[in-house]
């Protein structure tokens, strides 16, 4: 069997709460969460919101240390952001506003010190994939939120890091932008074939997407509830053949929302 | 801010540029013709030119005064000074302020000296900087330069304390180490902050090189203002006033266009 490209093993973190009322008091955010993905393979992290899916995704990226177990990317342990895992942010936040897309995408060569002439190709052929042409003397307060994530996606693929991983890529945008970004993602990923992990709180995207599909349980002390393989074949679209699996998730995840609601209500009512 | 809002409006439809620059041009001249009338009416009505002189008296004292070359002279003494101190300043507080905000040691370091020194103007040390760097030009600079080095400082770390995390990881998810990020992340990311911490050190540098020209000087539009009093010439206390807001303008505007046309990828917004 070969090396999985990312192995979580038993990991955990815990939160010091610095804010009042609760200050000095610790937040179990994730409790023994263990999965691994091999290489090539598309894994979607689907749950419900706030249960600690980002921050799985930010100790994966080396963002942030585990509080218990460990998390391995072929075969070594974590210690810090890596060239060999790239992240595409969810906000926009992350990307250089005083850059052109071309420079945007540019900076991961520019600091490693490629020759200009190599730099200037690799530029040109990853705006091209994530059809940018035309944009790219555009500074990202230019461009829409669609825009914004391809410039994201092209930034990194520059890179040619073995491992992506987003964080909720298309959460901000719209549903007709966010629709069109899937397929395009879904494209770009059978022409690239990087091992990917994907946060998302939507199961459908999870299900056009995902070879894998592993859902969370809800916090405090979240891990993964089940892992589901996808056998569809790509590219896919809706059909008869989601809807089997589609209920099964979204019964599991249905249950850990009404559980994070009821764990607020509950807060909320000894609370006040 | 109305300024800024007025050229982003006018970016969008560029075809209306020239109607809307000429109707800003005519408030404006309005707007001027206004406190001329209620001036005149003003210093008509009061009737004692020693104590509030028409605009036709100032113009003949600011005729008097650029025709001596004295105006000229204040000026540029001031000006001078202001130049000098403020670049003086802000070379010393942009790495200052970076420091502070890369390092948590130096932020606690300089914590209350920042906050001590942020309720004292420059203008309480008029006096202590004239005893120790006497009534010459590096008294005035001294004072400058302390005001500037204080705003851009203060501002820069602001800047930098407020660069989003994501950045940072960004840049060293893609490959860059943590000088790069220093270089290529935070300090573009601040440049707008940076500014604004030498605008307001520019309106500082105005308000410091009055007071201490005021309190000892032998030239300057602060000494001009002063002095004029002694001979119960309130004209030429207005014309160094008017003189005062005409400098400021200009080197408002001045920064302005510099840092649009410089600085215009860093999205700088005054």
């Amino acid at each position: 069997m070969p090396l999985p490209d990312v192995e979580v093993r038993n990991a955990g973190r815990t939160f010091t709460k610095r804010a009042r009322p609760d200050r000095g008091r610790e937040y179990v955010a994730l409790e023994n969460v263990s999965f691994s993905i091999s290489p090539g393979e598309f894994l979607c992290l689907l749950g419900p919101s706030g249960c600690g899916k980002s921050t799985l995704l930010r100790m994966v990226a080396g963002f942030l240390p585990p509080s218990a177990g460990e998390v391995l990317v072929r075969g070594d342990r974590v210690k810090g952001p890596g060239m060999d895992r790239a992240v595409v942010f969810q906000g926009d936040a992350a990307l250089f506003n005083w850059l052109t897309t071309e420079e945007n995408v540019e900076f991961g060569l520019r600091m490693r010190g490629l020759p200009l002439a190599q730099r200037r190709r690799i530029v040109a052929d990853n705006i091209r994939l994530v059809g940018l042409e035309g944009f790219e003397h555009h500074h990202p307060n230019q461009l829409s939120g669609g825009m914004r994530q391809r410039v994201q996606i092209a930034r990194v693929l520059a890179n040619d890091p073995a491992i992506l991983l987003m964080d909720e890529p298309f959460g901000a945008l719209d549903a007709q932008t966010r629709g069109i970004m899937q397929q395009e993602l879904s494209r770009i990923w059978s022409s690239r074939r990087k091992t990917v992990l994907f946060i998302t709180h939507d199961i459908d995207e999870s299900l056009l997407l995902g070879d894998r599909i592993a859902v969370m349980t809800a916090g405090p002390g979240a891990t993964i509830k089940k892992v589901l393989p996808v056998p569809l074949v790509r590219p896919r679209e809706f059909g008869e053949n989601f809807l089997g699996l589609r209920r099964e998730i979204k019964a599991a995840i249905e249950e850990e929302v009404m559980k994070s609601m009821r764990q607020v209500s509950d807060a909320s009512s000894s609370g006040g | 801010m109305q300024a800024a809002l007025a050229v982003e409006r006018t970016a969008r439809w560029p075809s209306n540029w020239s109607s809307e620059a000429m109707q800003r041009a005519a408030i404006f001249a309005v707007s001027l013709v206004c406190a001329l009338v209620v001036w005149s009416l003003l210093a008509w009505w009061v009737a004692k030119p020693a104590f509030l002189p028409s605009p036709v008296k100032t113009f003949e004292g600011a005729i008097e005064l650029i025709r001596s070359g004295e105006l000229q002279a204040d000026i540029a003494a001031s000006f001078a000074r202001i130049i000098v101190g403020f670049a003086l300043g802000t070379l010393i507080g942009i790495p200052l302020g970076l420091l502070m905000g890369m390092s948590p040691l130096m932020r606690t370091f300089m914590d209350p000296y920042v906050e001590f020194f942020r309720f004292i103007p420059p203008i309480a040390f008029v006096s202590l900087a004239v005893i120790w760097f006497g009534l010459g030009e590096t008294s005035k600079i001294v004072l400058i330069v302390y005001t500037t080095v204080f705003m851009v400082a203060i501002n820069t770390m602001i800047g930098v304390l407020g660069v989003e995390p994501d950045k940072r990881f960004a840049a060293l998810c893609l490959g860059a180490n943590e000088r790069q990020v220093f270089v290529h992340v935070v300090i573009p990311a601040v440049v707008p902050n940076i500014v604004t911490g030498m605008k307001i050190a520019m309106g500082n540098s105005f308000m410091t090189v009055v007071s201490a020209e005021m309190v000892a000087a032998k030239s300057g539009v602060g000494f001009l203002i002063f002095n004029s009093r002694l001979f119960l010439l309130t004209e030429w206390i207005f014309v160094g006033i008017i003189t005062l807001g005409l400098m400021g303008f200009i080197t408002d505007r001045a920064l302005r266009i510099l840092a649009a046309t410089l600085l215009k990828r860093y999205d700088v917004r005054l």
